[in-house]
């Protein structure tokens, strides 16, 4: 049977992984298919409306941030579940087809390597926590084009934390040691900060809460330091046009910036140097700034201390302290940047605070791990239907197995209406706040609302209604409600369930 | 055969010619039905009715009277062929009148009584006719009996079991044990042939001896071919035991061998899995080294074609630049070269 792969597909960078046999050491590990030694930039560049993807489309980029420019695309997932198409370089495509033609080059750079009469047709997808149905919907699609069934979804958080304990010496141990316990997994990369309160608790793993933020990604650094270098040129140079750019100086401004925030990663200094940057014939044409670390960090200090907030921000949302958290799992390239380390130390302590040294592929041989693993997804909380009598009927009970690829559930529920009088049956479903907590008095989240006309002059408990919820394999729940004697029918959908991994089966041995 | 004939007892034979009875043991053979044949006479009668007297024409069987019992008695110890001719004529009364057999049992006992079984027909019983049987059978012919042919012994047997003092079994019983003396010298076993059918020819044959002789020569031939059946019966019996034997033998081998086979296709099952999985294991490994040579390849290209190449190209630039960027420079390859030592620790075999 042809293995399934995980496949991490991020904001900034993809990444494709496979559990195989390691022949040095016997042991099963995850193989990253990696771009000469680097992972793939989620970008496409559509070269004469030839796509190019990955690092050759990420090259033609000069300039920073996320979305569309000119003719490339840099990060196509957020535009999944939008009807409106991608206008790139003067056609607008759907973002499925763009997504489609980043993933048809990480399935054909992985074929490239599968050696043998491997085929990668299956795998399991790491989805945003926020990413909600529709988009989900989108992504299988875009998978499907590129010659790629998703076998399951899994959220990037819950595949990061997975990764790591799968790869720790005593996986069973780490579990056990876990249960009822709170990990946080701090996810900050290039496009965005991803903050997920995860618990393990009878036998599943799932998010209890999670926030981000799109406006302190990765890039939003380098761009503070480009900023930084400019105004330090500009200050060198003060009749410098920095409007009179040679053609691809920006692009190589950016790259230099780039190099000299990892070199202030380990040292004190860094100088950008990008000869022949200006349209100049004096010295201003050449740039080059030293940058002290220090300055760097004040440039950036806001940015550092709103995404180290947000832990505060979620926790306070949970009603937790700091010490309720076992661990924090600390992802992502930002994290290798001293200041977030300082900072994540300073509220978690060295004890507590993980910093993997996989951390940029950790989310993608989760991924891969839960593939070999055949490790399937349930629901954390239940899905309920408000009564008449204020309680709450569980449509799917919480531990519901959720389905696969190609697969489905469904629940009918039957039931009278009480009150006919105002014409209508309403219905209210909702799920717990917290789980576990799930007694009549204990606080609900809305998920949907729904009405349908009822016969205004029948008797109560005359009218019958059915609901129907069938849950597909994009984790959709699409209501179905009727009222039998008006004759009436409404559809809705719920997008985000909340999901966790069972991990009853995720111990088969190392 | 059937003789219509009427007895008058009343009538007095008065031929004047010697008795036919006489004359059938004296004179040319005849057969015993001619001499049958001559004792009826057609005579003519008067018969006596209510109102007038009649007389009409009806057959008899003339009796011999005593001077022809006598010289029939003469005729047959004197005739060497004498005992053989009552022998046939006995046998032939079996299937003629009442009267017919009456008369030659009567003869038969009184010829009987002259070769000296008894002393008078009157002691003519189950005894004397078996004391004279024995007799003959233990070779004292002449005592009681006077008859050493062997017509004697049937003439013996064939009237005490017409007379009713010796029963089938009797009958057969001796005449297989005259068989025994007879033919004791060259028989070493004999064949046990159906006593009635035995008997039933022996008393319908005309020439008694020979057709006695012949079915002993047809019960030899049968004992004889009895004997090879049997013996291939036997030898077929043996040879199956052989064969069964053999088979049990094949049998139990067949059972061990199918044992064998069983294990040998378990072994090969088991074989042909573990070859499978060790593919599968070869193959694994295979791609998983080819997966890091190629990781170690693209590595090396990414470092030699991202950064290190773009420091190199920016230390050429500011070198080349008026005046040299000599910081840049020297921080370029302090950079390249720890990138190097990093790459190289990255290449040790425990990295």
């Amino acid at each position: 049977m042809a293995a399934t792969f995980g496949i991490d597909f991020g904001t900034t960078n993809s990444l494709i992984a496979v559990v195989r046999s390691d022949p040095e050491t016997g042991r099963q590990r995850p193989f990253i298919f990696l771009e000469n030694g680097r992972p793939h930039p989620s970008v496409v560049w559509y070269h004469g409306g030839t796509p190019v993807a990955g690092r050759r489309a990420m090259d033609q980029l000069s300039e920073l941030g996320l979305g569309v420019f000119g003719d490339i695309v840099r990060s196509p997932k957020m535009y999944l579940g939008s009807p409106a198409g991608i206008p790139v370089g003067g056609v607008t495509r759907h973002a499925t087809d763009v997504v489609a033609d980043l993933l048809r080059h990480l399935r054909a750079n992985a074929l490239d390597r599968q050696y043998g009469d491997n085929s990668f047709e299956r795998a399991v997808v790491t989805i945003p926590v926020t990413m909600r149905g529709q988009a989900r919907e989108d992504l299988r699609q875009a998978a499907l084009k590129a010659g790629i069934r998703v076998h399951q979804f899994v959220h990037e958080p819950l595949a990061a934390l997975y990764g790591h304990l799968r790869s720790t010496p005593d996986f069973r141990q780490e579990l056990a040691g876990l249960e009822g316990r709170l990990v946080l997994v701090f996810d900050w990369g290039g496009g965005t900060l991803d903050l997920t309160l995860c618990q393990v608790r009878e036998g599943l793993m799932s998010q209890v809460l999670n926030a981000g933020d799109r406006d302190i990604g990765g890039d939003f650094f380098d761009l503070q330091l480009r900023q930084l270098v400019r105004q330090r040129h500009e200050d060198q140079y003060p009749n410098a046009d920095l409007s009179r750019l040679q053609p691809h100086a920006d692009a190589r401004l950016i790259q230099a910036c780039e190099d000299a925030k990892i070199r202030l990663s380990a040292r004190e200094t860094a100088n950008v140097y990008v000869p022949d940057l200006l349209a100049s014939p004096g010295g201003e044409k050449d740039l080059q700034v030293r940058i002290e670390r220090g300055e760097f960090e004040e440039s950036v200090r806001d940015l550092v201390r709103k995404g180290l907030s947000k832990i505060e921000s979620l926790l306070e949302a949970a009603g937790l302290h700091r010490g309720a958290v076992e661990f924090c799992l600390a992802t992502g390239g930002m994290v290798s940047m001293p200041a977030i380390r300082e900072g994540l130390r300073e509220i978690f302590g060295l004890n507590r605070l993980r910093l993997v040294e996989n951390a940029a592929t950790v989310i993608a041989e989760g991924a891969a791990w839960i593939a070999h693993d055949n490790v399937g997804l349930q629901l954390a909380k239940p899905i309920e239907l408000l009564h008449a009598d204020n309680s709450y009927i569980k449509v799917f009970p919480s531990g519901t197995r959720l389905p696969n690829d190609g697969d489905s559930i469904s629940q009918s529920i039957d039931m009278y209406c009480v009150d006919p009088s105002d014409g209508l049956a309403k219905f209210y479903f909702a799920r717990p706040t917290w789980p576990g907590n799930e007694s009549i008095g204990d606080e609900r989240t809305p998920l949907e609302f729904l009405t349908i006309r009822v016969d205004r002059g029948s008797q109560p408990f005359l009218e019958r209604l059915q609901v129907e919820v069938i849950i597909d394999h994009n984790l959709i729940a699409n209501v179905h409600a009727r009222s039998l004697m008006k004759g009436d029918s409404q559809r809705c959908t719920i997008h985000d369930l909340e999901f966790g991994l069972n991990l009853d089966g995720a111990v088969n041995g190392k | 055969m059937d003789h219509p004939a009427t007895e008058l007892k009343s009538h007095k034979s008065t031929a004047s010619t010697a008795s036919p009875w006489v004359m059938y043991l004296t004179g040319k053979k005849v057969s015993p039905e001619s001499v049958f044949k001559q004792a009826v006479k057609t005579v003519s009668i008067e018969a006596q009715g209510r109102e007038t007297a009649s007389r009409k024409k009806t057959r008899i069987i003339i009796r011999p009277d005593d001077k022809s019992k006598r010289e029939f008695v003469d005729a047959l110890v004197a005739q060497p062929d004498g005992v053989e001719r009552l022998l046939f004529m006995l046998q032939a009364s079996s299937s003629a009148s009442d009267v017919i057999r009456e008369i030659v049992n009567d003869l038969t006992g009184m010829g009987l009584v002259r070769l000296g079984i008894a002393a008078s027909q009157e002691q003519l019983n189950e005894k004397a006719l078996r004391d004279g049987v024995a007799s003959w059978l233990d070779g004292s012919r002449e005592k009681p009996m006077q008859c050493g042919g062997v017509d004697c012994l049937l003439l013996l047997l064939l009237y005490g079991y017409l007379s009713g003092f010796l029963d089938d079994h009797a009958v057969t019983e001796n005449l297989l044990t005259a068989r025994k003396k007879l033919w004791s010298a060259t028989i070493k076993k004999r064949p046990e042939l159906p006593l009635p059918s035995l008997l039933k020819a022996t008393i319908a044959a005309r020439k008694t001896e020979l057709v006695f002789q012949a079915v002993l020569a047809y019960s030899e031939d049968t004992w004889v071919e009895q004997h090879r059946l049997e013996s291939d019966i036997n030898r077929k019996y043996e040879q199956i035991a052989a064969l069964r034997e053999t088979n049990a033998v094949l049998n139990a081998e067949n059972s061990d061998l199918s044992g064998q086979i069983k294990t040998l296709q378990e072994e090969k099952h088991a074989a042909e899995l573990a070859i499978a999985s060790l593919q599968k294991q070869v193959e694994e490994i295979r791609a998983s080294y080819q997966h890091k040579i190629d990781d170690v390849r693209g590595h090396i290209r990414g470092t030699l074609e991202g950064q290190l190449t773009r420091w190199l190209e920016t230390s050429l630039d500011a070198s080349r630049a008026n005046p040299p960027r000599v910081e840049v420079i020297e921080e370029r390859l302090e950079d390249a070269l720890k990138l190097i030592e990093k790459e190289l620790r990255w290449l040790q075999p425990s990295a």
